[in-house]
C-alpha cells in the first residue's frame, strides 16, 4: 500500500511557524495540540506508505518512508514530545515553544526520511533547534556549551555531508540505506558518533545538557541520541568494532555518572552509557541484538525523560542542581521521589520495569552472538547503573538537609511524570505490547530464570558495594576532569597559532599584497603616463653612463616632473599619428609573423 | 510578391526615409522623428520576417537587378545575419525612441532633420553591410555607414566632438583604406568579388603571398573598425563626445556589424580551414583580443568620466567577442557571436543611462554621482543590472556568453585565455563597483548636491529604452536558448557540430 499521507514532521514544523503569533494563553494550548495532532498522525502511518515530494532535476524529495523499524521509532518519538511538552507547559517563551517543535519535528524528519537528502536537512534542523533550548538556559555557560554544542554538530553534519555525496556519487541511489564501504561509511559513522556520543566525541552531552533549561533537558534528551542510533540501526547494523564503542560507552558513562556531583550532567552520563547499550546492541546486529536495541530505544526514551523530568523538577522547586546541597525532599515532593524511584529501578533493570526487558534482550543477544566480553562489560554496567541510582535518589530525597524550602512540582509537570512512569511499569509487566511494534519478530522470554537470575546477582553485587563502600559515593564538590578539557586546550592552543603566528604571517603576507595593490593603484589611474614614467625610471640610471652630466640631468628633472605632475591630465586627446603609429606596428608584427617562415 | 523582396527593401527603405526625412525637416522639423521610428520599426519587423524565413527555409538568396551572381550583386542571408540585423534594429528602434528626448538638448536644434537623415544614412549603410553577399558592396556600405557615424559625432556642441571626430575620420579612413586593398588583392588573384564565388575559388591559392597579405589587410583594417586594442585610439573620444543617442549608436550597431564584417570575411570569404591551419595569424589575433580585454578593462578603471569609462569598457569587451571568434572552436565562436547581442543589450542600455545622468542632471564625471540613487531610482537600478551582467553574474546576459567564451577556451586547450577572462571580470567588477559605490552608498558632495538633488529620473521616451535593454540583460540571460537556436545552426555549419 503506498498511501500518500502527511508526514508529522510538516505538521510540527508548520505549527512551529505559527506559534509567535499567538498569544501566550492560546499558546499554551496549542503547543501541546500541535504535539498531539503529530502523535495522531505517527499512529496513522502503516508501513509501506510514501510521500514523495518533486525537487529539483529528477531528484525527488521523500518525506515519509514508513517501515516497522521506522515506525516504532516514530511511535515513542512523537509520544514522548507530547509528554515533554505537557511537562513543559509552563515554559512560556514563544522561542523555546518554537525549539521544542522543531525539536520534535526534526527527530520525526529523520526518522521518516526515505532519502538522504531529507535526512540531511532534518538532522541539521535537529542541531540548530537544540542549540536554541540549549541557549534558553540563559547562563553564560550555557551561551559557551551552545557554540562548543553547535561545533561539534556542524562538524558532525560537514561528515555525514561528505558521506551522503561519496555514496550517492557512488552508487546514484538516494535511498537511506547502507552506503558505500570505505570512505563513505567512516565518514558516516563519525557522523553517526558525534550524534550518538561516541566516546571522545560525546564531550557535548556532558557539557551541554545540564546547562539547558529545565523542560529543554527533558526534551534534548530523548531525540538529538536516538535519531543516529535509528540511523545506525538503518544503514549499518552488525559492525563488531562498534559493537565493542558501544561496551567502552557503557562503562565510560557509569564511571563518570558515579563521579558527578550535579544531577543532570549525571543523568547526562548515563544517556552516554544506556546509548551505549543500544551502540552493542547495532553493533551486534543480529535480529534479536536489533530489536534488543530498538526496545532499549524506546524503553530508554521513557525512563530517561521521565528522570530528567524528576531531577527537572527539584531543580525548579528548590534551585539546586548539586547533589551536596540536595536532600530530605522524600516528604516534600512524594511523587516526584515515587517516580523516580520507578525510572530509577526502570534504567537500573529491576525486573518489572521496562528496562530490565530490553536490556536483558540486548545481554543475550551478547550471548548468543558468543561476545562475551561484552557481555561481561554490559553486566558490570548495569552494577554501576544501579550504584549511581541509588546515590541519586539517596542524596536527592534522603539524605538529612533541613535547610531546604521546597513544595511538590506544579500539576502539569506531575501529569508528564505519571504517565512516563506508568509506561514505565506497563512496558516492564506486559513486554509484548511492545514484542508487536519491534522491527523484527519476537522470540524472546524476558522473564525467564537466566535473567532473573542476572538481575538479582547485579543487585547483590550493588548492594555488596554499597555496603561495603558507602563512603565512596558521598557527592564531593571538586570538579571531575572532563574529556572536554582536552578538547578547550586544544582550541586554545589552536587559538593562540591563530593568534600568534599565523596572525603574524597574514599581516607580513597582506603588507606585501598591500604594497602591491598600491603600486597598481598607481599604475591603473593613468597607465599610458605611468607607463612613460616606468620607462624614464629604467633608463635614468643608464642615461648617466651614456650622455653628459647635463644631459642626464635633464632627464632626471623630467622623470621628477612627471612624477610630480601624476596622474595628470585624464582626458588627453591621443592624436591620431599615435594610432597610425600603432597601425603600422601592428601590420610589421601580421607580416612577420606570417611571412617569416619563407 | 512582396515577401520575396524582404532582403532589398531592408536597405531601401531606410535610404528612402533619408530622404523623406530631409524633405519633411524643411517643412516642419518635427515631422523627422516620427518618419524616422516608422522607418525603423518597420525595418525591425521585417528583419524579423527574414529571420523567421531563414530558420524555416533556409539562407535567402536575393539577386540585385536580376543579374545572374557571380557578376551581378547577390545579397545572402543566413543565421548569422538574420541574427546580427534584428539586434542591430532592434537597438536603432530603441536608439530612434531614446534620441527623440535626448538629442534636443545636445545639439542644436535646427540640426535635427540633419541628425535623423544622417541616422537613416547609418542604418541604411549597416542594413546594407549585413545583407550583402558581395564583397565591395560591403565596402561602399561600410564607407556610407563610417562617413554618417562621423557626421553624428560632429554634430556635437562640444569643440572636442569635431576634432574626435576628424580623429575618427582619419582612423576609419586608415580602416577603410585596408579593407579596400585586400578587396582589391582579392579580386586581381580571383577576379570574383562575390563572398561565395570568393569561397569556392580561394582554396587552391591558400599558398599564395597575396591572399596571404589580403588577409592581413582585412585583419587590420577590421582591427580598427572594431578598436581591436590598441587600436582603439579613436574610440574613447568618438564615444565621449558624440550625443547620448549616437554614442548608443556607435556602441551599438556600428562596432557590432565591424565585428560581422571580421566574422564573414574570416569564415565565409576566408575559410576555417584557412584562418587556423594555413597561417598563424589567429593566434596574433587572439593574443590582441586578450591585451584587449585587459587593457580595455585596465583603461576603464583609471577613467574619472562615465561615458569615457564606459568607451574603454567597450574595447575590453569587443575583446571578448573577438576573442571568442579568434579561438574558432565552436563553442568559443557560438559565445562570441551570442556576446555581439549580449554586449549591444549591456553597452546600449549603460550608454543610455550615461545619458539619462546628462540629460537630468548634466554630470559626466563618475565622482559627481555620488547619491543619485536616491533622486534617480529606476535609471541607477537598470544601472546596476547592466552592470552585473558587464561583469558577468549569473543569470544576465553577460554571464552566458562568457561562460561559452571560456569554455571554447578550454575546450581548445587555451587555459591561459580563461585566466584572462577571469582576471577580466574581476577588473570589471572594479569600475563598475566603483561607480555602484557613489551612486547608492555616498553622500551628495557639496559641488554637486544641488543638482543631484534635483535631478529626476528621465522622462519615459528614454526611460523606457533604457528600461527594456535593462530587462533584456536578464530575459536573454534566462532564455538564452533563443538566440542559441539561430546561432547554433551558423556555427555548426562553419565549423561542424559542437
Amino acid at each position: 500500500m503506498t498511501d500518500v499521507m502527511i508526514p508529522p514532521a510538516l505538521i510540527l514544523i508548520a505549527g512551529a511557524l505559527l506559534v509567535p503569533f499567538l498569544n501566550g494563553q492560546i499558546r499554551r494550548l496549542y503547543v501541546p495540540a500541535i504535539s498531539l495532532a503529530a502523535l495522531g498522525a505517527t499512529l496513522l502511518l502503516a508501513p509501506g506508505m510514501e510521500c514523495n515530494i518533486p525537487a529539483l532535476h529528477g531528484y525527488t524529495a521523500s518525506l515519509l518512508h514508513v517501515d516497522t523499524l521506522s515506525l516504532v521509532v516514530g511511535y515513542i518519538f512523537a509520544f514522548a514530545g507530547l509528554l515533554a511538552l505537557i511537562y513543559a507547559r509552563d515554559e512560556e517563551r514563544a522561542g523555546h515553544q518554537v525549539a521544542s517543535l522543531l525539536q520534535i519535528g526534526s527527530g520525526l524528519g529523520i526518522v521518516f526520511a526515505g532519502d538522504f537528502f531529507t535526512l540531511f536537512v532534518f538532522w541539521e534542523l535537529l542541531a540548530v533547534s537544540s542549540v536554541l533550548l540549549i541557549w534558553y538556559g540563559g547562563t553564560p555557560g550555557s551561551r559557551d556549551a551552545g557554540l562548543r554544542y553547535i561545533l561539534l554538530h556542524i562538524f558532525g553534519g560537514g561528515c555525514l555531508l561528505g558521506a551522503i555525496v561519496i555514496s550517492v556519487a557512488a552508487t546514484g541511489s538516494f535511498v537511506v540505506g547502507p552506503v558505500q564501504p570505505g570512505l563513505s561509511l567512516l565518514l558516516l559513522l563519525v557522523a553517526i558518533g558525534v550524534n550518538a556520543a561516541f566516546i571522545a566525541l560525546h564531550v557535548w552531552l556532558p557539557d551541554s545538557y545540564p546547562r539547558s533549561t529545565v523542560a529543554g533537558a527533558v526534551i534534548l534528551c530523548i531525540f538529538t541520541t536516538k535519531a543516529a542510533i535509528y540511523l545506525l540501526a538503518r544503514t549499518s547494523p552488525g559492525a563488531e568494532g562498534v559493537a565493542y564503542m558501544g561496551g567502552l560507552m557503557v562503562i565510560y558513562g557509569v564511571v563518570f555518572a558515579l563521579l558527578q556531583n550535579d544531577v543532570r550532567k549525571l543523568l547526562s552520563y548515563h544517556i552516554v552509557s544506556q546509548v551505549g547499550y543500544m551502540v552493542a546492541a547495532i553493533g551486534i546486529g543480529t535480529a534479536l541484538a536489533v530489536n534488543g536495541g530498538i526496545a532499549h530505544l524506546f524503553n530508554h526514551i521513557l525512563y530517561k525523560s521521565l528522570l530528567f523530568m524528576c531531577m527537572g523538577a527539584v531543580i525548579a522547586q528548590t534551585g539546586r542542581s548539586n547533589l551536596s546541597e540536595l536532600g530530605g525532599l522524600a516528604k516534600k515532593m512524594p511523587v516526584t521521589l515515587v517516580t523516580c524511584v520507578i525510572a530509577a529501578a526502570a534504567i537500573s533493570g529491576i525486573p518489572g520495569f521496562n528496562g530490565f526487558i530490553s536490556k536483558g534482550m540486548i545481554i543475550s543477544a551478547a550471548a548468543e552472538a558468543h561476545l562475551s566480553v561484552l557481555e561481561i562489560v554490559l553486566i558490570v554496567g548495569s552494577v554501576g547503573t544501579l550504584l549511581s541510582f541509588a546515590k541519586l535518589t539517596y542524596y536527592t530525597f534522603f539524605a538529612k538537609n533541613e535547610g531546604i524550602e521546597a513544595r511538590e512540582a506544579p500539576l502539569p509537570m506531575l501529569v508528564a511524570m505519571v504517565i512516563a512512569a506508568a509506561c514505565c511499569i506497563l512496558y516492564g509487566l506486559y513486554p509484548a505490547l511492545l514484542y508487536a511494534i519491534l522491527p523484527f519478530p519476537v522470540d524472546y522470554h524476558a522473564f525467564g530464570l537466566s535473567h532473573l537470575a542476572e538481575s538479582a546477582l547485579v543487585i547483590i553485587a550493588a548492594a555488596a558495594i554499597l555496603f561495603l563502600a558507602a563512603k565512596l559515593f558521598m557527592p564531593k564538590d571538586k570538579n571531575v576532569p572532563e574529556f572536554m578539557e582536552l578538547y578547550r586546550y586544544c582550541g586554545n592552543g589552536f587559538v593562540w597559532f591563530c593568534t600568534g603566528p599565523l596572525t603574524w604571517l597574514a599581516g607580513a603576507l597582506a603588507s606585501v599584497q598591500d604594497r602591491i595593490i598600491k603600486g597598481l593603484a598607481w599604475f591603473v589611474t593613468n597607465p599610458v603616463v605611468a607607463g612613460h614614467i616606468l620607462v624614464l625610471a629604467a633608463v635614468t640610471p643608464l642615461a648617466g653612463w651614456f650622455c653628459t652630466k647635463d644631459q642626464a640631468a635633464a632627464f632626471t628633472q623630467s622623470l621628477d616632473k612627471k612624477m610630480v605632475a601624476y596622474p595628470g591630465d585624464h582626458e588627453l586627446i591621443q592624436g591620431s599619428g599615435y594610432g597610425l603609429f600603432l597601425v603600422s606596428l601592428l601590420l610589421l608584427v601580421y607580416f612577420l609573423v606570417v611571412f617569416i617562415n619563407y | 510578391m512582396i515577401a520575396d523582396h524582404l532582403p532589398v527593401l531592408v536597405v531601401v527603405l531606410p535610404l528612402v526615409g533619408a530622404f523623406v526625412t530631409l524633405l519633411a525637416g524643411w517643412a516642419d522639423r518635427r515631422l523627422c522623428f516620427p518618419i524616422a521610428m516608422a522607418t525603423t520599426v518597420i525595418q525591425f519587423c521585417i528583419s524579423l520576417l527574414i529571420l523567421s524565413q531563414v530558420m524555416q527555409t533556409g539562407p535567402l538568396h536575393y539577386n540585385l537587378g536580376n543579374w545572374l551572381p557571380p557578376w551581378g550583386i547577390e545579397y545572402v542571408i543566413d543565421q548569422l545575419n538574420g541574427f546580427v540585423l534584428v539586434v542591430i534594429l532592434f537597438l536603432c528602434v530603441l536608439t530612434c525612441l531614446y534620441s527623440h528626448r535626448s538629442t534636443p538638448s545636445e545639439i542644436d536644434e535646427k540640426k535635427i532633420p540633419a541628425f535623423y537623415t544622417v541616422l537613416l544614412l547609418l542604418v541604411t549603410g549597416v542594413c546594407g553591410i549585413a545583407v550583402t553577399g558581395d564583397l565591395f558592396n560591403l565596402y561602399v556600405f561600410l564607407e556610407i555607414s563610417s562617413l554618417a557615424a562621423y557626421a553624428l559625432v560632429a554634430l556635437g556642441r562640444e569643440k572636442r566632438s569635431l576634432v574626435s571626430s576628424f580623429t575618427y575620420l582619419v582612423m576609419g579612413s586608415v580602416s577603410a583604406c585596408f579593407i579596400l586593398l585586400g578587396i582589391g588583392h582579392l579580386y586581381i588573384v580571383t577576379g570574383t568579388l562575390n563572398m561565395a564565388d570568393l569561397a569556392r575559388v580561394l582554396p587552391p591559392l591558400y599558398g599564395s603571398t597575396v591572399i596571404q597579405t589580403a588577409f592581413i589587410f582585412f585583419i587590420i583594417g577590421l582591427s580598427i573598425k572594431t578598436a581591436l586594442f590598441p587600436l582603439h585610439l579613436w574610440l574613447p573620444d568618438a564615444y565621449r563626445y558624440s550625443p547620448s543617442a549616437v554614442t548608443v549608436l556607435l556602441s551599438t550597431v556600428v562596432s557590432k556589424i565591424g565585428v560581422y564584417a571580421l566574422i564573414r570575411i574570416l569564415f565565409t570569404v576566408f575559410t576555417p580551414a584557412f584562418i587556423i591551419f594555413e597561417i598563424p595569424v589567429m593566434e596574433v589575433f587572439c593574443w590582441m583580443a586578450a591585451a584587449a580585454i585587459i587593457g580595455g578593462s585596465v583603461l576603464a578603471i583609471s577613467q574619472t568620466d562615465l561615458k569615457r569609462m564606459l568607451a574603454y569598457s567597450s574595447v575590453s569587451q569587443m575583446g571578448y567577442i573577438l576573442l571568442g571568434i579568434g579561438i574558432a572552436d565552436s563553442l568559443a565562436v557560438t559565445g562570441g557571436i551570442l556576446h555581439i547581442l549580449n554586449h549591444a543589450v549591456m553597452k546600449g542600455c549603460l550608454f543610455m543611462i550615461a545619458g539619462s545622468f546628462i540629460y537630468s542632471s548634466g554630470i559626466r564625471s563618475i565622482e559627481d554621482l555620488r547619491g543619485i540613487a536616491r533622486t534617480m531610482p529606476l535609471t541607477a537600478a537598470a544601472f546596476v543590472i547592466a552592470a552585473a551582467s558587464m561583469i558577468g553574474i549569473p543569470p544576465t546576459v553577460g554571464f552566458m556568453s562568457k561562460w561559452f567564451i571560456a569554455l571554447g577556451a578550454l575546450e581548445s586547450g587555451q587555459w591561459i585565455f580563461v585566466l584572462v577572462i577571469l582576471a577580466s571580470s574581476l577588473l570589471t567588477a572594479v569600475y563598475f563597483w566603483k561607480v555602484i559605490e557613489y551612486m547608492y552608498f555616498r553622500e551628495p558632495g557639496t559641488v554637486c548636491a544641488g543638482t543631484v538633488s534635483t535631478a529626476r529620473d528621465p522622462p519615459a521616451g528614454m526611460l523606457v529604452p533604457t528600461l527594456v535593454l535593462a530587462a533584456a540583460c536578464i530575459l536573454f540571460g534566462i532564455f538564452v536558448s533563443i538566440p542559441l537556436e539561430v546561432i547554433e545552426p551558423f556555427v555548426t555549419g562553419i565549423l561542424g557540430g559542437t
